[in-house]
């Protein structure tokens, strides 16, 4: 299996929202993949996505690289008025998030539907 | 590089009957600690100074009343002031310019004791222990 992929799909019942993608992420983020994931991620909020979705169930380990990159997009993407939301961590990960108290920084969410409705909710620009 | 160190820390901590959890913690400090020594040790030392095989970063895990105790060492540029800078709570890491430094808070945060040896031109170990529940 490769270290870390991903694929990144428009969010259809976000269509309405041309500013919205989901990635899809595989793998695992440490200090080594956590460059391809900023960089793509990157790519696209500078391309006019401001509001990002991470479907990381699919994501087997984190480090503190890859927390320390999803803090730089969230803040990031705040101050674009956009959204960062991440979807269905795997037990293991949401525990290395919670026991650092980052599930209260991060928004999660365990549906696309639930993913969506705080995309909606969010502060207007 | 990581993932096989990471492998190793968590098929013995496994091996020792560490819980899931403490597995997974443990897993997750000795990529920090090796994070930290690829990151930083030989940044600051020219290649000549070196022969080829210095640039090793050391790995030792014993285990001993009931703690699993993983030694990262290296023989780099060390750093000042006998210790690491390291954040202290997540309000001090989330007012921060660029999210970095959360790798030594995380360790302290998910090992029972971390201690860290570092002096200018002698190299770095961190040390952590963690106890079997």
């Amino acid at each position: 299996m490769k270290a870390f992929s991903f694929t990144c799909r428009e969010t259809p019942a976000l269509s309405d929202a041309a500013d919205c993608a989901t990635f899809d992420l595989r793998g695992y983020i440490d200090a080594h993949t956590v460059i391809e994931f900023e960089k793509t991620v990157n790519s696209v909020i500078e391309a006019g996505t401001h509001c990002i979705i991470l479907d990381i169930s699919g994501l087997s380990y984190i480090s503190s690289a890859g927390i320390g990159a999803m803090m730089g997009l969230t803040r990031k993407l705040n101050q674009l008025s956009g959204e960062l939301i991440l979807l269905n961590p795997t037990p293991k990960v949401y525990a290395i998030l919670d026991g650092l108290g980052f599930t209260k920084i991060f928004k999660i969410a365990n549906s696309e539907n639930e993913a969506m409705e705080k995309i909606r909710s969010r502060a207007p620009a | 590089m990581l993932k096989p160190l990471r492998e190793f820390a968590c098929g013995v901590a496994q091996a020792l009957g560490f819980t899931e959890q403490q597995v997974n913690e443990i897993e997750i400090c000795v990529d920090e600690a090796c994070t930290n020594a690829i990151e930083h040790a030989y940044v600051k030392t020219f290649e000549r100074d070196f022969a080829n095989n210095e640039k090793d970063i050391y790995i030792e895990m014993t285990f001993m009343g009931n703690g699993l105790t993983v030694r990262v060492i290296d023989h780099g540029c060390g750093a000042e002031g006998g210790t690491h800078p390291r954040i202290r709570s997540l309000e001090e890491y989330i007012e921060r310019d660029q999210f970095r430094g959360l790798g030594f808070y995380l360790m302290h945060k998910y090992m029972d004791r971390v201690t860290v040896h570092t002096s200018p031109g002698r190299g770095t170990t961190i040390e952590m222990t963690k106890f079997r529940k």
